[in-house]
């Protein structure tokens, strides 16, 4: 990797990274169910796994409260979650998850286009399993983005809203995009 | 003995909101879940919720059973109870007044802002304003509505944006009003929706469409009214 | 009428439209290109460096940038504006948000000159 290339590369990861942050740390400092020192043992721990793993905003305990003195039923445990609504969640999670995963696709691009010796050293990268799983978890993020996406375009047609419809549309995404994932699994590997 | 775990809070007394356990003999019976509520209300006078009709018309008495939203006017136990639990929460998103009864002034807020009455200068008719039945046909599955906002606090979309994005409730109602034949206001309603939070905050999400305890179907609403916006600008 | 001037484009219905255009065109670009090395398993470099020197596929690769970068903005200026809220996090919320959408500005620009350099840099 050249100078240029990792300063672009770090560049992208490093907004990104305090993006995520920003977005995240919010949403742990709506955990307003701990004491002071496990809440702040609570939020790093979390800041770290969720940006680490890019986990939901939600999905845990998050009380909120609007105005001071009532509060609001919000624990995001308590309420079922539909199909369709998880199908969506997860859409907009892959959805922030490709924005910093772009850099190793552009990365990959970038190398591969400059040189001879530069497109082996992709090849060869794309040899160590460290780079096959990044790859790999970068290319089923697009996946699953991609064919929740187009369920979301068929629906803007106006195809598939009823409830029975939206419910078979989101297992359909779901199960394709599985198979897709694996597929891309038996791909890299 | 059925579980029944009640959300309470009372703002003179309590800190913060607790589930509250009851013990409650059905007799074997598939009650509704007001019912429960009125037989322990019977026993504990301090809960409180909202209800009317008990009939599924007033639209007071929406919560959240067993983690959907729904009337429990309408909602027979076997429906909704899962390991001998009923768990009855105020509807979520909404600041809670006190135990199952929530301050709604946020949802009509959004509901005032889609001007929810017929508009049209032209002079009236003598009798009424005619409509075609064909015409008339278009506004089913609309007016049904009885705003009880089980659809917009259900939506995750209406509980990050309840002051900007109008929610289920409201733009099923604005597409009752574009769809009706006898309103003439057609372009201002649509230029009144056309920002980034009113309408296309909807992400198509359908948790509205699955707790609608009329069985309506907002999804399908903004979807119309994006497809008049696009008309409309293209 | 909610106005918002840090929103992509001039409605909501124009970012609507907009993200979903460039859903469509990334949608095929990457369908084109997974069928591409699909059907050339054993890619060489003269091969791929071609393919990518033709002016169709620079100006296909330029429109899935642009497509790539209007569609993500959108996006997560609404992911933004849905969590680093006033309401669901207090005043500093708007510096807070402003910021973060410096910082995705910052990278969304640093993308859009590294690609046109990526796609239009070499020979
Ligand atoms: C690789 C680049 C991509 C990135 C970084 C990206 C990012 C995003 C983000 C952040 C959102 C917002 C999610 C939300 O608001 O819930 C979004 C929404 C969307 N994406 Fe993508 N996306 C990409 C590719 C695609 C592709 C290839 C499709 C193909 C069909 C697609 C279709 C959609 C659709 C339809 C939406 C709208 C969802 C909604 O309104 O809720 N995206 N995207
Ligand atoms: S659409 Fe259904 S759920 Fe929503 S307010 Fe009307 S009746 Fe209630
Ligand atoms: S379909 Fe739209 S309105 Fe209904 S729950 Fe989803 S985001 Fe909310
Ligand atoms: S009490 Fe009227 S709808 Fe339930």
């Amino acid at each position: 990797m050249n100078a240029k290339k990792a300063q672009y590369f770090i560049l992208c990861g490093g907004f990104s990274f305090v993006f995520l942050y920003s977005t995240l740390y919010n949403a742990a400092r709506l955990a307003r169910r701990f004491n002071h020192r496990a809440q702040i043992l609570f939020r790093f721990s979390l800041i770290l796994v969720l940006t680490s793993l890019n986990l939901p905003a939600m999905g845990y305990k998050v009380i909120l409260t609007v105005n001071k003195k009532r509060p609001v039923n919000l624990d995001l445990t308590t309420i079922n979650l539909p199909i369709t609504g998880f199908v969506s969640f997860f859409h907009r999670m892959t959805g922030i998850f490709l924005f910093a995963g772009m850099a190793a696709l552009l990365w990959m691009l970038d190398s591969s286009l400059d040189s001879q010796e530069s497109f082996a050293a992709v090849r060869d990268a794309s040899a160590n399993p460290i780079c096959k799983l990044i790859l790999w978890v970068v290319l089923a993020g697009l996946a699953y983005h991609m064919v929740a996406g187009i369920r979301h375009l068929i629906m803007d047609f106006g195809i598939g809203e009823s409830l029975k419809g939206g419910q078979i549309g989101a297992k359909i995404a779901l199960v394709t995009a599985i198979i897709l994932i694996a597929l891309i699994g038996v791909w890299i590997w | 003995m059925l579980k029944v775990e009640i959300y309470r809070y009372n703002p003179d007394t309590d800190k913060a909101p607790y589930m509250k356990t009851y013990e409650f003999d059905t007799q074997g019976k598939d009650l509704m879940v007001l019912d429960v509520l009125e037989q322990l209300k019977a026993q504990d006078e301090s809960l409180a919720y909202r209800r009317s009709c008990r009939e599924g018309v007033c639209g007071s008495d929406g919560m959240n059973i067993n983690g959907k939203n729904g009337l429990a006017c309408i909602k027979p136990l076997s429906e909704c109870v899962k390991n001998n639990k009923l768990i009855l929460r105020p509807l979520p998103g909404l600041p809670v007044i006190r135990d199952l009864v929530v301050d709604m002034t946020q949802f009509y807020d959004q509901y005032k802002k889609i001007e929810p009455y017929l508009q049209n200068d032209t002079p009236a008719p003598a009798i009424e304003r005619l409509q075609s039945p064909e015409d008339r046909e278009k506004l089913d599955g609309l007016y049904e509505c009885i705003l009880c906002a089980c659809c917009s606090t259900a939506c995750p979309s209406f509980w990050w944006n309840p002051d900007k994005f109008i929610g289920p409730a409201g733009l099923l109602q604005a597409y009752r009003f574009l769809a009706d034949s006898r309103d003439l206001a057609t372009e201002k309603r649509l230029s009144n929706l056309d920002d980034p939070f009113s309408v296309f905050r909807c992400h198509g999400i359908q948790a509205c469409v699955a707790v609608c305890p009329k069985g309506l179907n907002p999804t399908r609403a903004i979807g119309h009214i994006r497809n008049m916006l696009l008309q409309s600008a293209t | 009428m909610v106005t918002s001037i840090t929103s992509f484009g001039r409605s909501g219905l124009y970012d609507w439209l907009i993200q979903r255009v460039g859903a469509a065109v990334m949608a095929a670009y990457t369908i084109f290109i997974t069928i591409y090395l699909m059907t050339n398993p054993e890619l060489t470099f003269e091969q791929w460096h071609a393919l990518f020197g033709q002016l169709w596929m620079r100006v296909f690769s330029l429109v899935t940038l642009l497509s790539f970068i209007s569609h993500a903005w959108i996006g997560l200026w609404a992911v933004l504006t849905d969590y680093l809220t006033v309401r669901l996090m207090g005043n500093k919320a708007t510096i807070l948000r402003i910021f973060a959408q410096m910082m995705l500005g910052g990278v969304a620009i640093t993308y859009l000159v590294w690609g046109i350099e990526i796609i239009w840099g070499f020979n």
